[in-house]
């Protein structure tokens, strides 16, 4: 079993960046060919507050030897937010494992360094001695970086040896980014000092002069030249394309991991290295043009006799060295390899410099050259060779360099439209992947998507884990490993360890991405994601993945909110049903003596309370039997039942000898002004209110279910309408309300009853009905008033697995003597 | 055009249909509790129906009706009296299954309530 794979860690403030990419593909480079893992480490920049500010910090004290053997910190980029000092601290707090800064030296750290100095120097002095130049304006960088301040001591410094006085007027200060160059350039501009070239700390910042120099009608070169630093890619093809000094990034990257992996293996590296740094001279400072100019063939020059190319190889390699920067060893004699296949070309082998030219591009655009440098190139060997060549081959030649522009052309074309597929791709998935992300609400399917999106990127391996309380611990979300998810059994671990250790156990080499999770200034947690997906896709899937994770935080947080509300207002619903059921059987009648009747009635509220109601008010003639059903459930229901019962109550002991159509019609008034006045509810009531003598007659009036009457003789239910209308619907019910009559007689059953009893459904949602009470009547109608009640209440309970409504019943039997009845 | 929809839910059923100023609306299932939010919703709708298209008269079939709750006849009643204080010319009729009573029985107070506009028959 292999041993464990050495893993460097490397540490920079974003992925964002010219800088930050070529070093990282460098190190990546580097650490393929050695077989060692890598994993990136990055914070993030927060735009909207101070550019000072680098929120989820915190990500770089989460690594150590539990993950990372190493480390390589681009300082340069570090610093700008955390300063020397603090940089230095976060070094220190690795110890023991081996790191190495570039760009910025740390004591006691080993540190490789470009020569800022003599990069400055040779672009001053340039555009001095070369461009004749007296009056230079400078846009230095931040106050806070060691490099910003060793360019401006060097600017000056060059300067006062060429005997050329400065302005103070003519120095400003960005802070690296190109927004700070504009701002900078319009301060030299305003101070109304002439000036003939611009040079800036960076090259950001020099391409920020340069479109404010465009506004103010300033054409470059003509009237001011500008020069940058560090040569990043957009310096070739800004217009003019900006002179600038080339810092050897993907050099560093190789140095960097090569001086970590010495100091694991426990060998001793220097302190300090410093790379060369060399100047590139194009159209900004008017070099561009006069090389093209220069470099073109005379006829002196084909026409005279030289050394052969072969004495030559040697000057010439180096020359054509310098015009193309090729970052990998794998390249390293290209120069050699390519002067020799021209040699074999013009020594008889036709086709094979063109041949081997097109693999040599090839092998360029896969380490990440700008291939238009190859121009130069062929203009550099297009103005030497002449002088070296019978003039014989000068034909041969001009056809050769022909072709060899042509594929440059044409090589240029297929990799910047390779490039442009690229972005498109990962456009088109991040658009998705942004859409799917947004929506989804739930931690479940926020996981399912990411389980889907992410290996459609080209991303196999991904862990999303979430900080706890504190930054100590992280708690697994999401872990998927060669683009399958993963279930994670941990409830948690230290964070040092970042994730499960399935992530980290592969037989391939491995390089990760590790981002903090933030949304807005708070840390949510870490991220982790194989290299692989275009680099552009990283950064946004973490705003992305950040953002989904506190939208379905926040979604779930509303839904138990809810939730929690649901059970205060169901409880309280509860609570109001039972109080509403507690109303109605409290006041139902607890004396049910009338003279000449056998009464037995019962009230069974339903889970939610029905508002039905049922009363009987004995008279010394007789009596006032009620029953009537409050439209609606609830406590509202219940109330409105008590309103009417305490109506019914006074108005009955108050007018005994009225008429139940002139009670009804009193009672609504009051009713209908209560409920729709003073409650502002739109609840009525149904409502039968009879007036039962002892001689049997019995008046009513209202509207309700029908009263059943089973008569003794033919044994067989009547069903008596009640034809009246509801009280509380209408302020005024007087002239739709008659009084109707029916005799009874001895033995006669009456039935009353509410909708409870007729609409209970059985599991078919069939009704109970009116026709099977009728039925059950008859076939009880020799028992007693309670068996009959019961049995009904068994029937419908029997019939009915569950009752939503209330369920109300009252039987009474008339016990009338003959004479009484005449 | 009308933006009436129909209602279809397990076991109820309403369907509007918009003729020459007239308005049917076929009903039948169940009018239990489980349909008095939709059914309060649709008779809004239909009110707004009639304000916006100027309809003269709706027609309620109740015929294939099994149930209609006291809370469906308060919706019923509801509608009836907005349709009354706000159109006065519009004309409510029931049709109920004359072997289905108690559809007229039920409808009757509402009738009664709102005499000038509400008719029931029976077919």
């Amino acid at each position: 079993m292999p041993g464990k794979r050495i893993c460097i860690g490397i540490l920079a403030n974003s992925l964002a960046g010219d800088y930050q990419s070529e070093v990282r593909l460098a190190i990546e480079r580097a650490a393929s060919e050695r077989d060692v893992d890598v994993l990136f480490v990055s914070g993030q920049q927060n735009a909207a507050a101070s550019s000072l500010a680098l929120v989820g910090s915190a990500i770089y004290s989460m690594l150590g030897p539990e993950r990372v053997d190493a480390l390589i910190v681009l300082s340069g980029t570090l610093t700008h937010y955390m300063g020397v000092d603090g940089l230095e601290r976060l070094c220190q707090s690795y110890a023991p494992l081996p790191v190495c800064s570039i760009g910025v030296e740390l004591p006691g750290v080993p540190s490789l360094l470009v020569d800022n100095a003599a990069g400055m120097e040779v672009v001053v002095r340039h555009m001095l001695e070369v461009h004749q130049r007296r009056a230079p304006a400078y846009i230095g960088g931040p106050l806070n970086s060691d490099e910003a301040e060793l360019r401006r001591v060097a600017y000056l410094k060059t300067l006062g040896q060429a005997g050329v006085s400065w302005d103070p007027r003519l120095l400003a200060a960005g802070d690296f980014s190109a927004e700070s160059g504009a701002v900078a350039m319009r301060e030299l501009l305003a101070h109304g000092v002439a000036f003939d070239v611009v040079v800036a700390a960076n090259d950001y910042m020099a391409l920020g002069a340069l479109e404010v120099l465009k506004q103010h009608q300033l054409s470059v070169p003509r009237d001011v030249l500008v020069a940058g630093f560090d040569d990043v890619s957009v310096a070739r093809f800004c217009n003019p394309s900006l002179t600038t000094v080339r810092q050897p990034l993907k050099r560093l990257g190789t140095l960097a991991v090569d001086t970590v992996l010495r100091q694991v293996a426990n060998q001793r590296v220097p302190n300090r290295t410093a790379v060369a740094v060399e100047l590139v001279r194009r159209e900004s400072c008017g070099c561009g043009y006069q090389l093209t100019r220069t470099w073109a063939p005379t006829a002196s020059d084909a026409s005279g006799r030289a050394p052969a190319l072969s004495e030559r190889l040697g000057e010439l390699s180096q020359q054509i060295r310098k015009v193309v920067a090729v970052p990998s060893d794998v390249l390293q004699d290209w120069p050699e390899r390519f002067l020799d296949s021209l040699m074999h070309e013009l020594g008889g082998e036709p086709g094979r410099f063109l041949q081997d030219f097109e693999h040599l591009l090839e092998a360029a655009q896969n380490e990440g050259v700008a291939l238009d440098e190859f121009q130069q190139v062929i203009t550099l060997l297009r103005s030497e060779l002449p002088r070296t060549s019978a003039a014989d081959s000068t034909a041969v030649l001009e056809r050769i360099w022909h072709a060899a522009r042509l594929l440059i052309g044409s090589a240029s074309v297929r990799a910047q439209g390779r490039r442009r597929l690229d972005v498109e791709a990962a456009a088109l998935h991040l658009a998705r992947s942004g859409e799917r992300l947004s929506t989804a609400l739930s931690m479940p399917l926020l996981r399912q998507v990411l389980g889907e999106e992410l290996p459609s990127m080209n991303i196999m391996r991904a862990a999303v884990a979430l900080h706890d309380a504190d930054l100590a611990t992280l708690k697994p979300f999401f872990l998927m490993v060669d683009g399958r998810e993963v279930e994670t059994h941990t409830a948690g671990y230290p964070t040092r360890k970042l994730a499960d250790e399935a992530y980290f156990t592969s037989e391939q080499r491995q390089s990760s991405f590790l981002m903090p999770l933030t949304f807005e200034d708070k840390q949510l947690g870490i991220l982790l994601l194989s290299a692989g997906a275009n680099e552009t896709l990283y950064e946004t899937l973490r705003h992305q993945i950040g953002s989904a994770l506190k939208s379905a935080a926040l979604h779930r947080e509303v839904v138990q909110q809810t939730a929690a509300r649901e059970r205060v207002e169901q409880e309280s619903l509860r609570q109001e049903t039972r109080m509403a059921a507690r109303l109605q059987t409290t006041l139902a009648p607890s004396e049910l003596r009338v003279a000449g009747l056998e009464i037995s009635a019962l009230m069974e509220p339903a889970s939610e309370s029905g508002g039905d109601y049922y009363d009987v008010f004995p008279l010394p003639d007789g009596a006032f039997l009620a029953m009537g059903d409050v439209a609606g459930h609830g406590l509202a229901a219940g109330i409105i039942m008590v309103m009417i019962q305490s109506m019914v109550a006074l108005l009955a002991r108050e007018s005994p000898a009225g008429s139940p159509a002139e009670l009804l019609s009193r009672l609504n008034a009051a009713l209908f002004d209560n409920v729709r006045h003073r409650l502002q509810r739109d609840e009525h009531a149904t409502l039968v209110l009879m007036r039962y003598f002892s001689n049997g007659r019995v008046v009513f009036a209202g509207a309700h279910e029908d009263i059943l009457v089973c008569r003794a003789d033919s044994r067989r239910c009547e069903r008596i309408a009640t034809d009246g209308v509801w009280v509380a619907a209408l302020p005024e019910i007087e002239s739709m309300l008659v009084d109707a009559e029916f005799q009874l007689r001895d033995g006669d059953l009456v039935v009353l009853f509410t909708d409870g009893v007729t609409e209970a459904l059985n599991v078919h949602s069939s009704l109970f009905g009116v026709e099977r009470l009728c039925s059950l009547v008859e076939q009880a109608q020799d028992t007693a008033v309670h068996v009959i009640r019961d049995r009904i209440l068994a029937a419908v309970h029997a019939w009915a697995p569950q009752l939503h409504d209330d369920v109300t019943l009252l039987v009474a039997r008339y016990r009338g003597s003959a004479d009484a009845e005449a | 055009m009308s933006n009436l929809q129909s209602l279809s839910l397990d076991t109820w059923r309403l369907e509007p249909e918009v003729v020459a100023g007239a308005i049917t609306v076929r009903m039948s299932g169940l009018g239990d509790m489980a349909v008095v939010k939709p059914f309060a919703d649709f008779l809004a709708g239909l009110k707004d129906e009639i304000s916006s298209a100027d309809i003269q008269r709706v027609e309620f079939d109740v015929r294939n009706v099994q149930l209609l709750n006291s809370s469906c006849l308060k919706s019923i009643f509801n509608f009836a009296f907005r349709i009354k204080a706000e159109h006065p010319s519009c004309q409510m009729s029931f049709l109920t299954s004359a072997s289905q009573a108690w559809q007229a029985r039920a409808l009757g107070p509402i009738q009664r309530m709102v005499r000038e506009q509400v008719t029931i028959s029976a077919a």
